[in-house]
């Protein structure tokens, strides 16, 4: 079953180099399900798992393919024959495989993993910039008349596109940065590497306020009409 | 060419392990298995392929029947036959006594916990118990089929079934002395029956409305790996919320016509039956009508049109269809990405169903492997691949609800998100807040909900540990989903590295302890048991000498009987297969030894027939020297089997 694992296809110019997968033995290169940390090695994140290079920008079929190729191995169900105990040993193993994959997934993601792993909390509070403010008292006003209000809504809705258009803003700041911290991770600067995460970690910020105000402006539009809640 | 004389067996089935696919289904349960062809076939019965899920006691609480039998005690003792027992695995008593309106049982709580038990013949039982009670029909009937003991198995599940009655399964699986390799979500199945497996790249819905369930998956095909996107459902939504809306519909009409249906346990079964007959012929016909016997003598006859049915049961079958589109949310599939839209459960039958699914995919839905089975079959071939290597074939499925932990203020904070795929897990730190605190307590739930009031408590237990200043202490406990969607909790002493031990105590399920006990009743069993795979062994030989004396009938040997050495013959043939027939080790052993002694002397003049024509055969001059003693091809003393 080892032997069926595919290494990630890594062919453009700029891919990063890849990595093997934590659960392979660095001996004997063969997946080890009884694979400890060697002496001095720290516990792998989920790119180390899953055989990523630690990066933001990464492409979604590269992912894709290290996991199913990982999981395919790894999966308990391939073990079974080999006893309890092998079964036992691949379903840890998968399943660090499922979550690494799990927390990889969107470029947010694993922007969020980096801060993580940083000890840096993405969770913290945070409040809008001025940019936005007008912004978001406008559409917190529209949101509480929706109910009511056949103006709001339609005023809502308004303001929903100016929402979105924002956010495709921010989304495109985040590809910007993630290239930023990339580079620097990639050629060893930390001070630029802790500079993309502060700016990473105000845009995630900014990205979550704004995705939040959208989730609550569509609930509010959609009970105003509760047609349209069939799309 | 060889000499051909042995009446006995010499072609005995190889014994290999195997192991079957069961759906353990609400209302019927069926059992699969792969042939050496590598298909999945059903394995039927003399009444066909459903083993109907009701289990009948006698008035001392044994066990009467299960299946075919035990639906018909329905009618005649309906006090003491239990049914839809899936829709009592893992739930709690307080949650079974909504279902009372619709199953007639004595329920009590089990002692110290929250899970039910069910009170039948004067005694109190617990789900598990009585739905092994139905898998131990069906491991008896793969073993009567393939002769051989069966003790392996891959039981499907609604894909919405949470952990404890995932685990509940579980049981009933151990205590019919089944080993439950893998719990498999329905749905996941039925695309693994339909082969879609095999495409390169696609992407599949699965509706499944069931007897008691309705699941939802969106799944994605890649060479061979079958990955569940997401999936929903209603794990109280199904054929029989339609049966029960019928049966409340016509005895409404009855009691106006001054017939009380209420209160008459037998009459109710038999309108309840009746019902049942009318929604099935309604699939086909645009008007049926059933008759119902009132009493002796007493008939009134029943007349349903398809448009009746159809504007009786429209809001349950639109209910499947928010559970439909949160799916399709989830799983990030737009409509047009879809190549299969599958149909499983019997309820799938109902053209109203099908013109749903049809509206709201926009793809015309397959029902072509029949919605009753597919789900065995797609066990079985799960089975397959766990047990024999020869499909290169892996089920990626996710968890249906969202972990979570208890956290300040009754809210549930998420550990595992629903849909995440499967084996999936979490590692939470816990420290102190008091100095020389000796445990920290955990309260896991699962459920999408905020509060903890709305989601359904898994489990409760206390992190040990040692006394110190506050905060010092640090424990790391991982929360594991297997691959069954059952939990598993670790923990681990961070500073010194230590693994420590947790009792998890199941909110609604049966300690580990309680299985143990009840394997032991299930002991009690065991002689019957026994006695079954003796009876087995006895009816795999005596099919084998029937097919033999038959054949040696049938050639030269034969015509040289006398009449009366025929009759003989004839008549033990008759009696062997009667004795067959009572399910007994002993009256076949006794009615073999009897077609053994008639048979002597058609065995010797086939072994001097198949002597004469090896002489005559010119290539192989030698055949007299090899020929075996002819006294060695009489039966034995025992006359259990010629050599």
């Amino acid at each position: 079953m080892a032997e069926q694992f595919d290494q990630p296809a890594a062919d453009s110019p700029d891919a990063p180099r890849a990595v093997r997968p934590w659960v392979f033995n660095p001996q004997t290169g063969a997946i080890d399900l009884h694979r400890q940390p060697q002496p001095g090695e720290p516990d792998p994140d989920h790119f180390g798992i899953l055989g990523l290079p630690r990066r933001i920008l990464l492409d979604a079929d590269a992912i894709e393919i290290a996991h199913r190729s990982l999981i395919r191995g790894l999966h308990p169900d391939r073990f079974h024959a080999q006893g309890p105990e092998a079964v036992a040993r691949a379903q840890w193993h998968s399943s660090r495989v499922n979550d690494a994959w799990r927390g990889l997934k969107t470029l947010e993601q694993r922007a969020v993993y980096v801060l993580a792993l940083a000890g840096e909390n993405p969770d913290e509070r945070y409040r809008p910039p001025a940019a936005l403010l007008a912004l978001v008292m406008d559409a917190n006003e529209a949101i509480d008349e929706a109910g009511q209000d056949p103006a709001a809504c339609a005023q809502l809705t308004e303001l929903l596109g100016d929402l979105d258009e924002r956010r495709a803003a921010l989304t495109a700041e985040l590809a910007t940065m993630a290239a930023a911290w990339d580079a620097a991770e990639a050629s060893a600067e930390p001070s630029a590497a802790a500079h993309a995460r502060t700016q990473l970690r105000a845009t995630l910020g900014q990205a979550r306020y704004v995705d939040n105000l959208i989730g609550r402006a569509r609930a509010a539009l959609t009970s105003a009409d509760p047609a349209d809640s069939a799309n | 060419m060889s000499i051909q004389v042995s009446f006995g067996g010499d072609k005995r089935p190889e014994k290999k392990v195997v192991a079957v696919g069961i759906d353990l289904g609400t209302t019927n349960s069926l059992v699969a298995y792969v042939a050496a062809d590598g298909q999945p076939h059903v394995i039927a019965g003399d009444e066909g392929p459903m083993v109907p899920s009701v289990i009948a006691f006698d008035a001392n609480g044994q066990l009467e029947s299960v299946g075919h039998p035990a639906n018909r005690a329905l009618l005649t003792h309906p006090e003491r036959t239990i049914y839809s027992v899936k829709r009592m695995m893992g739930r709690s008593a307080l949650e079974v006594v909504d279902e009372l309106g619709i199953l007639p049982f004595q329920v009590h709580t089990a002692k110290g916990s929250a899970a039910v038990r069910i009170e039948v013949a004067g005694q109190k039982l617990s789900p598990p118990e009585l739905s092994a009670h139905v898998l131990r029909e069906l491991k008896r009937r793969a073993e009567a089929h393939l002769g051989q003991p069966v003790e392996k198995a891959v039981v499907t599940v609604p894909a919405y079934f949470n952990d404890a009655q995932r685990q509940a399964t579980k049981d009933a699986g151990r205590i019919a002395g089944l080993e439950v390799l893998r719990i498999v979500n329905e749905p996941t199945a039925a695309a693994l029956a339909y082969g879609l497996d095999k495409k390169p790249e696609g992407k599949i819905v699965v509706y499944d409305l069931g007897g008691g369930t309705f699941d939802v998956s969106i799944l994605a095909m890649h060479e061979g790996l079958t990955e569940v996107l997401a999936t929903n459902g209603d794990t109280h939504l199904g054929g029989d919320d339609f049966d029960r809306l019928l049966v409340e519909t016509v005895a409404a009409q009855l009691a106006q016509a001054g017939v009380p249906v209420a209160g008459d346990a037998a009459l109710l079964q038999r309108l309840r039956k009746a019902c049942i007959d009318l929604k099935i012929a309604l699939s086909d016909a645009h008007q049926a009508t059933v008759q119902l016997e009132l009493s002796a003598g007493q008939r009134v006859e029943l007349a349903f049109t398809r448009a009746d049915l159809e504007a009786l049961i429209l809001p349950l079958v639109e209910k499947t269809l928010g559970p439909c589109r949160q799916a399709l949310r989830d799983s990030g599939v737009k409509l047009a990405e879809l190549d299969e839209v599958l149909l499983v459960g019997g309820s799938t039958r109902i053209p109203l169903v099908r013109r749903k699914v049809q509206e709201l995919f926009g793809k015309v839905p397959r029902g072509d492997i029949d919605p009753d089975q597919v789900v065995a079959l797609g066990a079985a071939v799960q089975a397959d691949i766990m047990t024999t290597g020869r499909r290169d074939m892996l089920l990626l499925d996710v968890t249906p609800l969202s972990l979570g932990m208890e956290t300040v203020g009754d809210v549930v904070v998420k550990i595992i998100n629903r849909n995440s795929s499967i084996p999936a897990s979490a590692t939470e730190e816990f420290t102190t807040s008091v100095d020389n605190q000796t445990g920290v307590v955990v309260h896991i739930l699962q459920g999408d909900r905020e509060l903890v009031k709305d989601c359904r408590s898994l489990a409760k237990f206390v992190i040990p540990i040692e006394p110190m200043p506050a905060g010092l202490a640090r424990v790391a406990v991982t929360f594991l989903i297997d691959a069954n969607g059952i939990l598993h909790v670790t923990a681990k002493d961070v500073r010194t590295g230590l693994e420590k031990t947790i009792e998890v105590k199941p909110t609604y399920g049966l300690t580990d302890d309680e299985v143990v006990r009840m394997l032991e009743d299930a002991f009690d069993h065991a002689e019957e048991d026994l006695n079954y795979r003796m009876f087995l062994d006895a009816k795999n030989e005596a099919d084998q000498i029937l097919e033999a004396t038959r054949r040696a009938l049938a050639g030269a040997a034969g015509g040289r009987l006398d009449a009366d050495e025929r009759e003989e013959i004839d008549g033990a043939i008759a009696g062997l297969i009667a004795a067959v027939r009572t399910e007994q080790s002993d009256p076949v052993r006794k009615a073999q030894r009897r077609l053994n002694d008639a048979t002597w002397r058609l065995a010797e003049l086939s072994f001097a027939a198949a002597l004469n024509d090896a002489v005559h055969d010119p290539l192989l001059p030698d055949v007299l020297a090899q020929a075996p003693d002819p006294a060695a091809i009489k039966p034995d003393h025992h006359g259990n089997r010629l050599k």
